[in-house]
Parts: structure tokens; C-alpha cells; sequence
């Protein structure tokens, strides 16, 4: 019975793109053999020592657990109805959290009007439980509740009391969240709801199409990206030049065995900085892919000394300082929006004019030890391509890479004109998702 | 090391100052129990290491440590042939025989390999492993795998009692498919707040309840905040021991303002924490 929900678990996390060995799953069988199974919580920590081996995995797995491993009992008769609003209330402000969760579970059975046959999502069920709570009276009473509670104290900012209010009303919609998930999994069983939720890895979200809150998921694992992209680069350079015999050091090194050489020493150069020259498309048709791009940028800005990177519509720019002086993402965006010339004449794409102005003005930044990479769906809108520029420094560059945003079947149909300029590129990757990034990062570059 | 159940593993940390999560015991008590390595993963500073020396002292065990740094081959990792000593004895007696020199007598035990011979339990701390070069990484399997170390020239040694095994990594870099199999896998995040008051209360008895809930709160905050350097544990315990020596029984907005360097050590973090949380200082 453990052994089923365990296989329909993993094939639920499988589904969602997590990666689990079957090896893994021997482990977890042979941990859920040892430990309380009582114990939700020890059983939640052995499974996901077991079973998962990457952090940005585990926000699914929490979510795939609660609907596999449902918690417990949670009637508590004791409440009245018209007491129940209250008692939520006190529960919120003294964050008795295991009470609010039994109280919570009460109010979705009351008012969330949950039916199986019915096949619409949990979304409205809470919605339907959370418009009876009245959350304007909640928010009104949780904020005197506090003021009450915090008489006599100093004043401090960090007692914010909306940032308080803010934080218990975020968690009473988690709890909703939950105990409405329990229902429906009751109700429809676990595998069936698990294949509705839609979950898929962060790296697996489309970067076009990303929401926002995917995207600020995709900058948590962006930088680690820029970080490994680094040191990709570095090492590259690196490898070239280690391993020179050190004459010197090691006939010195020799004395100590009678003149025998017996460990050659080798001279390590000084690792090289990698010189990256980035140019991102940051125009409207690819919006959130920009924003990703600039993202990408600004990590990369803040690990690699030597790059310099430009954004462009139909104008181009150097966005180098504006990326690396800023120590905050949000304000250095900003000023890239603000006092970055991208926009031209026309304001839409033109890639001929801009690899005409890029060629004119920072051509000669372009030589034989840089790495090129260009962001961009290489959208023109049907002006020429001047490939002639393009061809110019991307010749002239140690190895030219493009990336590419859309899906490898509209390359090349209508106003694309990536055709005029591929033949002068290593490579031109595809580049929708982050695991795509990181491939492109690991195997490519 | 033969353990019953968590609740062992969860009172022997607590008792030598380092109070885990049920995730740590669970994974500790696993350990034992499956015999893997444990893999821990994390942002700096939320007690990876720590865990490992804290096992030691816990459980007394001896241990064996291996620092990675890029460039570790097996010479600095398992064990290397003792050159010096083999030509000594080779000069030494002109009718030695070639094959002798090969023998453990002749052997340099370096951390991997002294983790495994010897009496004793040990405890084998791998720190870092993400500095490794991929390639050298497979060094570690084979200890890890089945604790033994092949030596063409002398055969395989066992270990004779088997080591509690603990990587940890910064996340630098992936590690290989092979090693993450073979261990179990530990996430160690920022702790609750609950957690990281009773820690702060443990490492320093003598502070206020109210002062250290307050404390953990802002540190809680600046964790939510979009930071280059979130403060760890280890700053926690910094700015809580601060506070102490300053004398400090409340928090208010000028104490944080005027002490905020300890948690943060980036001057454009300090500057937006101050502008968005301290407005009026």
C-alpha cells in the first residue's frame, strides 16, 4: 500500500520533470522501512533526502507531498459557527499555526461548498472560502489585534504592522490553499490531482511566456548560471596554457631525491580573463525574454571583468556601466531603460542598422580572444539584414554564439532573419528555458 | 555507529550546542542506517561544516578531513608512494628486491585513505566538493561507494569499520549524476525563525527571550529582502554576540541602524536595507 503511493509519488514528480533515479527510489523504500511513518515530517525529510538531489526540485516535491501524503485529522467540533471567524483570528494573531489549519479545514468544509463530480480546480474553492472570511474585517481586526499587543513597546519600523498583517494573511492563504487541496485529493485521488497542478521545474519554464513570478524563480538560479558560465570560460582559457615544465623548480625540487626527477613540476599561468562582448535584443516582441537576458547580463556583470555588454532595438548602446555600477538589479534596469540609446528612428527591431552601428562604433572591441553572443529572435521586420557588418566582426571574433528564443520551427518564416546571419555563427542554439541556457552553458560553449 | 532512532541523533547534537532541524536528524539517522554518505548542499554559512565537526564531538568520533580545492589529485586525496623513503632503501642495500618497495611500509596515507584503515570510528568530512574538477571527482566513488580504495600495487583496502561520510558543497557547480546517487541528499536552508532563535539561545545562554525573538525578526526581514549577501547563521550569532557586548536590552531603529555593518557586508545592501526598513533613522 506505502510501496504504491510511493511508484504513483515518483511518476508524479517524474511528470513534473524531476529527475529521480531508480536507485533513489530503492533508498527511499529502504528509508520509509526505518523511520516513524507516523512522523509526517520525518517522512516528508526521508523522502526528499532520498529522492531529490537539486534544491530548485524540492519547491515541487513539497507541493507533490501534500497532495500524496495528506496530512492528518483536522475536525475540531468545538467551534461554533458564528464563533469561527474569531477563533481564526485569534489563531492568526497568536500564530498558532496547527489551530489555524484545524479551524481553516472547518471553514472549507463550511463555505468552499468542495464536490467532487464538479470538475473545476481548488482555485475556486478557495476563493468561494476566503470571500466568506471577509478578509477586509480580518486585515481591520488583525491590525488593532497587534496595536493592542504591542502597547508599551518601543516603536520600531520592524514592528510594520502592515508587514505583519501582510505575513499572517499570506499564511492563512497557504493554509486555505492546503486544506482545499486535501479535499479534492480526497475526493479525486492524489495521482489525478497531481497531473492537474501543471507543475514543471523553474528551468523548464518558457522564458517568452514566463509570469512574473517565474521569472523573479528564474534570478534565484540565474546567477548560480553566471557563476558556472565564469568559470566555464576561465577554464577554457586556462587549459591552454597550463602545464609548461618548470625548468627550475623542478631540478630544485629533485635535490631531495638525489637529483632524480621524479615529480616534474609544471608552471601555471595566470588564468586569463575571458573577454565576452554580449549584444541582447530588448525590444517589446521579446519582452520577458529581454528582461531575462538583462538579467542575465547583470549577473554576468557582476562575475566577469571583462565583458562588455550592449542592448539594442533598431539603436545600440553600451549598457556595460550602467549594469556594473548598479548593485541592484531592479535600479540598474531601470537605467538601462532610462539612459540606454536603444531606440533609433523606428523603435522596432532593425538588426541590419544595429550591426551596422555596432560595427561602426565598437567594431574594434572585437578581436581574436573575444567570445560574441547575441540574444535575440532576430525579428527585423523586414529591413535589410546588412549581414555584410555582421560578417565584418563576427569573422573577426574568437567564436560567435547566438541565442535564440523562439521555437526552432519559426526560424526563418517571415520577418526572420536569422538565415542572413547563422553561416558566421558557431552555433545558434535555441534558447527558450533555463535548462536550455545550461545546456548551452555545459556542452556548447 | 549504531543508531536507534532520530530523537539519539537530535539529543546528542543538541547537547554538544548545535541544534538540528527534523531534515538533519532524519538524514543522520538515515546514514547510518542505509550506510551512504551524506551530501550537503546550501548557502554559505547555514552550518554545513558545522554539522560534521558537531557529529564528531556528538558521537566522539575522530575525524578525517579533506579540504577540495581545484587541482587535488590522488597523491593530496587517497595516497602517494613515499619516493623518498623507497630510494633511501634501495640505495641502502644494493640486493633489495624491486617488489618489497611497494609495500604499506612505503605508503603516505593521505585523508581518504587514513578515513578507512585504522581503528576507531571515524567521521570523514569531504569539504567542498564542488571545487573538485569534475574529473577528479571520481576519485571519491569508489570510497564512496563501497569505503575502499584500490592501490594496483598492493591490492584493495577495506575499511575496517565503515565512516560516517559527509560532502559538502557551495553549489559552484553541479556535481556528477554518480556522486548524487550515491549519497543522500541534504538541503540545508536559512533555518525557520524558530529554529534560529533557539540556536541564537543556545550559543549565548545569558541573552534576553525578547531580545533574541526581535533579533532573529529583522534578520528574517533581511532574508526576504533582494540582497547580494544574505546575512547566514554564523552573522546571527555575530550581531547577537555584538549586542551583548554593547550592552544593547532592546532593539530599536537606531541600535539596528548603527549595527547593521554586522549582518551585511555589502555597503549598497546596508543602504537599501536602512532606506527600506529604517526610513526615519
Amino acid at each position: 500500500m506505502l510501496l504504491a503511493t510511493l511508484l504513483d509519488f515518483v511518476t508524479a514528480l517524474r511528470a513534473a520533470g524531476v529527475s529521480v533515479s531508480p536507485s533513489s527510489v530503492i533508498d527511499a523504500a529502504a528509508a520509509l522501512s526505518v523511520i516513524d511513518l507516523l512522523d509526517r515530517v520525518s517522512v516528508r525529510a526521508a523522502l526528499a533526502v532520498t529522492l531529490i538531489k537539486d534544491p530548485s526540485s524540492l519547491t515541487i516535491f513539497y507541493r507533490l507531498f501534500d497532495v500524496f501524503f495528506v496530512a492528518g485529522a483536522h475536525q475540531d467540533p468545538s467551534v461554533e459557527e458564528d464563533e469561527l471567524f474569531d477563533a481564526i483570528r485569534d489563531a492568526l494573531l497568536n500564530e498558532r499555526w496547527d489551530r489555524l489549519s484545524e479551524l481553516v479545514g472547518q471553514a472549507v468544509d463550511r463555505f468552499g461548498g468542495v464536490s467532487p463530480e464538479r470538475p473545476v480546480s481548488g482555485v475556486y474553492y478557495a476563493y468561494r472560502t476566503s470571500r466568506a472570511l471577509d478578509l477586509d474585517r480580518l486585515r481591520f481586526e488583525l491590525l488593532a489585534g497587534l496595536a493592542t499587543q504591542a502597547e508599551g513597546e518601543p516603536a520600531s519600523a520592524f514592528d510594520d504592522p502592515d508587514y505583519q498583517v501582510n505575513r499572517r494573511l499570506g499564511e492563512l492563504a497557504a493554509t486555505i490553499d492546503r486544506e482545499v487541496l486535501a479535499r479534492i485529493v480526497e475526493a479525486r485521488g492524489a495521482t489525478e490531482v497531481a497531473r492537474t497542478l501543471g507543475l514543471h521545474l523553474a528551468e523548464d519554464a518558457e522564458i517568452m511566456h514566463a509570469s512574473r513570478e517565474e521569472l523573479r524563480e528564474l534570478r534565484r538560479i540565474i546567477t548560480p548560471l553566471a557563476v558556472k558560465l565564469t568559470a566555464k570560460l576561465e577554464r577554457r582559457h586556462r587549459s591552454k596554457n597550463a602545464g609548461r615544465l618548470d625548468f627550475r623548480a623542478t631540478i630544485r625540487h629533485s635535490l631531495s631525491t638525489g637529483g632524480v626527477p621524479l615529480s616534474p613540476i609544471t608552471r601555471e599561468d595566470r588564468p586569463m580573463r575571458p573577454e565576452v562582448v554580449l549584444l541582447a535584443d530588448v525590444s517589446g516582441s521579446v519582452a520577458s525574454f529581454a528582461r531575462f537576458t538583462m538579467q542575465l547580463l547583470y549577473a554576468l556583470a557582476h562575475e566577469l571583468r571583462k565583458l562588455r555588454s550592449f542592448a539594442f532595438i533598431d539603436e545600440i548602446d553600451e549598457v556595460t556601466e550602467l549594469l556594473g555600477d548598479n548593485q541592484d538589479i531592479e535600479a540598474a534596469l531601470r537605467s538601462v531603460a532610462q539612459s540606454a540609446k536603444v531606440v533609433g528612428l523606428v523603435g522596432h527591431s532593425d538588426y541590419g542598422a544595429t550591426f551596422r552601428h555596432f560595427d561602426e562604433r565598437y567594431g574594434s572591441s572585437i578581436s581574436a580572444t573575444t567570445t560574441l553572443i547575441i540574444c535575440g529572435d532576430a525579428r527585423s521586420n523586414y529591413h535589410d539584414p546588412e549581414q555584410q557588418h555582421f560578417r565584418s566582426f563576427a569573422e573577426r571574433a574568437r567564436a560567435t554564439y547566438w541565442l535564440n528564443p523562439e521555437p526552432r520551427g519559426y526560424w526563418d518564416t517571415g520577418d526572420s532573419a536569422l538565415a542572413s546571419y547563422a553561416p558566421w555563427c558557431r552555433a545558434v542554439v535555441e534558447c527558450r528555458t533555463l535548462r536550455q541556457l545550461e545546456h548551452f552553458v555545459e556542452q556548447v560553449l | 555507529m549504531f543508531l536507534q532512532n532520530q530523537d539519539e541523533v537530535d539529543q546528542a547534537l543538541s547537547r554538544v550546542g548545535y541544534l538540528p532541524s527534523t531534515e538533519i536528524t532524519t538524514t543522520v539517522f538515515l546514514a547510518t542506517k542505509l550506510e551512504k554518505p551524506i551530501l550537503v548542499e546550501g548557502p554559505a554559512g547555514t552550518g554545513k561544516t558545522e554539522l560534521a565537526k558537531a557529529l564528531a564531538r556528538a558521537f566522539a568520533l575522530e575525524m578525517v578531513r579533506l579540504q577540495c580545492y581545484e587541482g587535488l589529485d590522488e597523491s593530496r586525496a587517497l595516497y602517494e608512494w613515499d619516493y623518498r623513503k623507497q630510494l633511501l632503501a634501495l640505495q641502502g642495500s644494493a640486493d633489495q628486491e624491486v617488489s618489497s618497495i611497494f609495500s604499506a611500509d612505503y605508503l603516505l596515507e593521505r585523508p581518504l585513505l587514513a578515513a578507512l584503515r585504522g581503528g576507531g570510528e571515524k567521521i570523514l568530512l569531504i569539504d567542498e566538493v564542488d571545487r573538485l574538477e569534475v574529473e577528479t571527482e571520481a576519485l571519491l566513488l569508489e570510497v564512496l561507494a563501497e569505503f575502499q580504495v584500490t592501490i594496483p600495487e598492493l591490492g584493495t583496502v577495506q575499511a575496517t569499520s565503515k565512516p560516517v561520510v559527509i560532502l559538502t558543497s557551495n553549489g559552484m557547480r553541479e556535481l556528477s549524476e554518480a556522486l548524487k546517487r550515491r549519497a543522500l541528499y541534504l538541503y540545508l536552508d536559512y533555518p525557520s525563525q524558530e529554529r534560529e532563535r533557539a540556536i541564537v539561545s543556545a550559543a549565548l545562554p545569558e541573552i534576553d527571550d525578547e531580545l533574541a525573538a526581535r533579533l532573529v525578526e529583522v534578520v528574517a526581514r533581511l532574508r526576504s529582502m533582494d540582497l547580494k549577501k544574505i546575512p547566514s547563521i554564523a552573522e546571527t550569532l555575530d550581531w547577537a554576540r555584538s549586542l551583548l557586548a554593547l550592552s544593547v536590552s532592546s532593539l530599536n531603529d537606531d541600535v539596528v541602524a548603527s549595527t547593521l555593518p554586522i549582518l551585511l557586508k555589502n555597503r549598497s545592501d546596508i543602504e537599501r536595507a536602512l532606506k527600506e526598513l529604517l526610513p526615519r533613522v
